[in-house]
């Protein structure tokens, strides 16, 4: 299954639920499937990726437009930090990466606080290694946006990681 | 440049994605900037640490997920591939007997008692639809003059809206639905416990035509057309108090 790996990431940087993003890749891969006569691009992944982000924010809005869902936020800040524990758990446990490793985990829960539009240039671009050219296609939005997004995705990354750290200070001193 | 100016292109620098005219600037700035340069140490780290935990690892079973998903795709889709041609032969004699047949009793008949059918599959589908909401309507007021307005602008037409609670048939409220390929008014009306939508689009022919009841999956409707307003109203009501209903509006 061709880009499986990056389409589930996406979809679940997107939705913030795995559950959803299932989904969200399965529907996904059946809309490409009955549209690949159509497809004329160069690269397959962009496209892919926009086939997942439209099925993505259906999804989220379907989920919006039902009144009588509750969001269990405290619910999924568990399953949040589960991942996290879990992600920590694959990193080697050398004694000298623990505190590495908490570092890394706030990034986790930084690129978590950042709004969507800058969540998914994020993940395109520092996970999926996409080129400006291919985010633009796979958000449909002009390279010049793609650019600026990053760019002020990137600097509240930094300003959440300073907020933390500077809320870690005292414990640590 | 200034240093405002090359944080925007600190960015792009690190992505490699710096127009050339560009870099030498950009360059020449952040090699003397010491806050600059802190800032583009910061963002490298943070991509160096969101690719080594941020990486949602994927459920061992979706590949199967998505593989049984596209099989079953593949199956429902016309065979292009690996001809089967007994079957199309067969598939084609079928065709040309139907063709036939439907040729000799009257193609426009059968078309329009086809639309009539699916357009009453509509009707219930749309009634269902609605009782499986939380709620039936969208804007909720026994008051006619409160829910006519809210119509003005969703749909390009006026539906008749009368408050009948005196006659026993309090009106609920209303909301939009979409039939037969447009978007139509529906006015829900209560009798009892029986929830009765109404649902109003204009009328393809303006000639009035008389109510004409039928029963769909236990359901009763009635359908009229007048004032150039196509009405079709189903409840699991019995068919004389939806006729009364009728003869109200």
């Amino acid at each position: 299954m061709p880009h499986l790996v990056a389409a589930f990431n996406y979809a679940r940087w997107l939705t913030k639920n795995e559950a959803d993003a299932e989904d969200v890749v399965q529907d996904a891969y059946v809309r490409a499937f009955r549209a690949f006569a159509g497809f004329r691009g160069v690269s397959a992944k962009p496209w892919l990726l926009a086939i997942v982000r439209n099925v993505a924010y259906r999804a989220v809005q379907n989920r919006k437009r039902a009144a009588n869902v509750i969001f269990f936020s405290e619910d999924l800040k568990h399953r949040d930090r589960e991942a996290v524990s879990e992600a920590a758990a694959a990193e080697p446990s050398a004694e000298s990466l623990v505190l590495a490793a908490d570092a890394r985990q706030q990034v986790l829960a930084a690129l978590g606080k950042l709004s969507v539009d800058y969540r998914e240039v994020i993940v395109l671009r520092e996970l999926e290694g996409l080129t400006y050219n291919e985010i633009a296609e796979a958000i449909d939005a002009p390279v010049g946006t793609v650019m600026s997004r990053l760019s002020r995705a990137r600097a509240e990354l930094r300003e959440h990681l300073e907020r933390q750290i500077a809320k870690d200070e005292p414990n640590a001193v | 440049m200034q240093c405002r100016d090359a944080h925007e292109a600190l960015s792009a620098l690190i992505d490699d994605e710096v127009a050339l005219e560009q870099q030498q600037a950009a360059k020449a700035h952040i090699a003397g900037c010491s806050l600059c340069n802190e800032i583009a140490r910061d963002y490298r780290r943070i991509g160096e640490d969101l690719r080594a935990v941020a990486r949602v690892p994927l459920p061992p079973d979706l590949a199967h997920k998505v593989r049984t998903r596209l099989e079953a795709e593949a199956r429902s889709l016309p065979r292009l591939a690996g001809f089967d041609w007994r079957r199309l032969a067969a598939q084609a004699a079928v065709l040309i007997v139907v063709s036939g047949l439907s040729g000799l009793l009257g193609w426009q008949l059968s078309r329009t008692a086809f639309e009539t059918r699916r357009l009453e599959r509509d009707i219930v589908a749309a009634h269902v639809r609605s009782l499986l909401q939380d709620s039936t309507v969208q804007v909720a007021s026994s008051q006619s003059h409160a829910v006519k307005p809210w119509f003005n602008g969703r749909v390009e037409f006026a539906p008749t809206v009368k408050d009948l609670t005196a006659e026993g048939f309090p009106l609920i409220g209303g909301r939009l639905d979409y039939i037969d390929n447009r978007r139509i008014a529906a006015l829900v009306y209560q009798r009892r416990l029986h929830v009765i939508n109404v649902f109003v689009w204009p009328a393809d022919a303006s000639n009035a035509a008389p109510p004409t009841p039928s029963h769909l999956q236990g359901y009763n409707t009635l359908t009229w057309t007048s004032g150039g307003l196509t009405y079709w109203a189903i409840s699991d009501l019995n068919a004389k108090e939806l006729a009364q209903l009728q003869a109200l509006l």
